[in-house]
């Protein structure tokens, strides 16, 4: 099979070094009144150019701007909607990160694009294949909080907010950005109605071009419904590979339709891997993903980790791919 | 475990009807950050940094004194984050850098790389000194093993188990050392607990390795969880006060609270450490009412909902004086 290094999704805002603070400073800044929101935009995207910077340099095939806009996996989409208002902190699945949860107050509308600028950036910057990451519509419905009788069930806005994502997927689509990467850490909490899912994909995947659209799943076993993945409209899978020593082992049994993006190298622990007890595992895989491709990622996105265990993390993904090939 | 009431008669603390806290943390005035950033540069010593803390410490007892807080802290002016403060003192541990927590705050996430040992107290001289400048109980800080061992990298232990039971050891000897010291309220913060529901039973079981049969009334502080999936069965863990943020979720904690009776002291944190705004009294007021339709009056204490270190000293100083002016009013009301 042939192997392509992705990057997962995030990947840290601040370093060590002074220079590697200055997003950190504007935000300070800003809160303080002292700079404009201009400004703020520059450091942003200064960082976002120094993030792909270092995902193109550690041979990483296909990048993405690092998320360096977003505050949080849910805030970043859902402040731009109308209806929904951002509340109180919630800590992030299993992690210790927090993100502001939506309130869901009255009927959800998108009043204009949410990602366009900022795909259209990355692909200004960027060199080869790109990709966006949406935060899947079951996940931010089943992290917000619904305060309105507009909706009565995670259902409901779910399926808003697939309509609003359909759109952004197209305009994605037409920034020509390479992949668009739909999160859904959801499922693993709370199984959604498979057949509800279903039709939800279906209706992003009617808008994704010629892009390649991924479903992400991560912090969780995903075996239980790995053959439920399987019946998505996706092109691609995106499977967190640290939670569960088996996966492979049932993916090796039970086979894919689509291509798989393996997170192996795990996006939350300072320890390297071993690439060459990784490149061991990949081949057991060989025989389900012929000739297929097959993208090497980490579990998750990488803002878990300070930045240089981050970069480091990334390295180890050519240095997998490199002993996959000699193991060929 | 005893009713709460009684341990702390035996203790010998006596405390008003709605005793006021705080849950640790305050922020660090100007000349203490300055001083922070000089010393890391080399341009002062320890132990003029150390006086400049206990000089800031000294502030802070006298500000809650002064506006009638029931149970003091010291303030951690000497300490940088909750964790990582407990890495820089034991051994066993490696600095790490900085990771991102909510928004554009951000700590330095501590790596485990070998065995972790107490090697002498970390927290007693500090408990001390502050102690000495009130006659009102100071609360003994810790952060617990669970949160120490989730918030952590790890390159040592074989797995999650085996980190937070060999921190539950550490952890202990800290809270020994305190009560031999004359620490009477011990607080071991555990805000990750809610992480993984699943693993529930391993907070409690180190909780229970840290609080065992020592003489002391145990809170532990548990913030910005989804407390839903581990209630009741987090009353469990072996503390006589849970310290909880109420405001920041609207008070939806009630919920679960009125499906089941809270069974221990409850510490609500009635005002938003993560908001400039400052909240009036008639919404202090209301949300502690709320909270008494479902508490037993002898059961409540009030504090923040969290640290306060988030906010300006300013701000600070008056999220507190709300808090307590408010527990106060509720006093009368009784």
């Amino acid at each position: 099979m042939k192997l392509k290094c992705a990057s997962h999704s995030h990947t840290p805002k601040i370093g060590e070094t002074d220079e590697q603070h200055k997003l950190r400073r504007a935000y300070h800044l800003f809160d303080r009144q002292k700079i404009t929101q201009e400004q703020v935009l520059e450091a942003q995207q200064e960082t976002i150019r120094e993030s792909v910077e270092e995902q193109q340099k550690a041979g990483v095939d296909i990048v993405t701007d690092g998320q360096i806009r977003w505050n949080d996996p849910l805030s970043h989409l859902m402040k731009g909607l109308e209806g929904v208002e951002i509340g109180g902190l919630l800590r992030f699945f299993d992690t210790n990160f927090y993100f502001r949860q939506p309130k869901i107050v009255g009927p959800i509308l998108r009043k204009s694009s949410l990602l366009k600028d900022e795909v259209l950036f990355l692909k200004k910057i960027a060199k080869g294949e790109t990709k966006a990451v949406l935060t899947g519509p079951y996940t931010l419905a089943l992290l917000s909080r619904i305060e309105t009788s507009a909706y009565t069930s995670i259902e409901d806005v779910a399926q808003v907010l697939t309509e609003i994502l359909a759109e952004e997927v197209k305009e994605l689509a037409e920034a020509r950005v390479s992949h668009i990467q739909i999160e859904e850490p959801g499922y693993g909490l709370v199984q959604p109605h498979w057949g509800w899912a279903e039709r939800s994909m279906e209706t992003l995947a009617k808008n994704k071009g010629k892009a390649k659209l991924w479903l992400t799943t991560y912090f969780g076993e995903c075996i239980p419904f790995y053959s439920k993945l399987q019946t998505l409209s996706a092109d691609v899978l995106g499977l967190d590979v640290t939670y569960s020593s088996k996966l492979l082992a049932h993916i090796q049994k039970e086979g894919t339709d689509k291509e798989l993006a393996l997170g192996l190298l795990d996006g939350r622990n300072t320890k390297l891997e071993d690439p060459k007890e990784v490149a061991k595992a990949l081949h057991s895989l060989d025989q389900v993903l012929k000739n297929g491709v097959c993208y090497v990622t980490t579990s998750c996105g990488l803002e878990y980790l300070p930045r240089d265990k981050a970069f480091k993390k990334l390295r180890l993904l050519e240095d997998i791919k490199r002993e996959y090939q000699r193991g060929a | 475990m005893r009713p709460a009431v009684d341990k702390l008669k035996e203790l010998g603390v006596k405390l008003p009807l709605f005793p006021t806290t705080s849950v640790g943390s305050f922020p660090k005035p100007d000349f203490i950050k300055k001083a922070r950033a000089r010393r890391e540069k080399g341009e002062i010593s320890e132990k003029e940094l150390c006086c400049l803390e206990e000089k800031a410490t000294r502030e802070w007892i006298e500000f809650q004194e002064k506006i009638g807080v029931d149970v003091l802290v010291d303030g951690e002016m000497y300490r940088g984050d909750m964790v990582a403060y407990f890495a820089e003192e034991l051994k066993g541990f490696s600095e790490g850098s900085f990771v991102r927590s909510y928004g554009n705050r951000y700590y330095r996430k501590p790596v485990i790389t070998g065995k972790v040992v107490w090697e002498k107290p970390m927290t007693v001289s500090w408990w001390k000194k502050a102690q000495l400048m009130t006659k009102k109980p100071v609360k003994g800080m810790l952060t617990g093993p669970y949160t120490i061992m989730d918030w952590c990298f790890n390159e040592y232990y074989k797995d999650r188990e085996a980190t937070c039971m060999a921190l539950a050891y550490v952890i202990r000897k800290e809270v020994e050392a305190l009560i031999q010291a004359g620490a009477k309220i011990i607080q071991v913060d555990e805000p990750a607990c809610s992480v993984r529901p699943s693993e529930l039973p391993l907070v409690i079981q180190s909780m229970n390795v840290v609080t065992q049969e020592l003489p002391a009334y145990f809170v532990t502080h548990i913030c910005y969880g989804d407390f839903e999936k581990i209630y009741p069965e987090m009353t469990e863990i072996p503390v006589e006060n849970f310290d909880l943020e109420m405001s920041n979720s609207e008070n939806n904690l009630l919920a679960c609270f009125r499906k089941r009776t809270f069974p221990k002291d409850l510490t609500a944190g009635i005002v938003d450490v993560h908001n400039h705004a400052l909240e009036s009294q008639e919404v202090l007021g209301t949300r502690l009412r709320q909270i008494l339709e479902v508490v037993p009056a002898e059961q409540l204490w009030v504090d923040p909902d969290c640290g306060l270190k988030t906010r300006t000293v300013e701000e600070a100083k008056q999220k507190l004086e709300a808090t307590v002016r408010a527990a106060q009013a509720l006093r009368k009301a009784y």
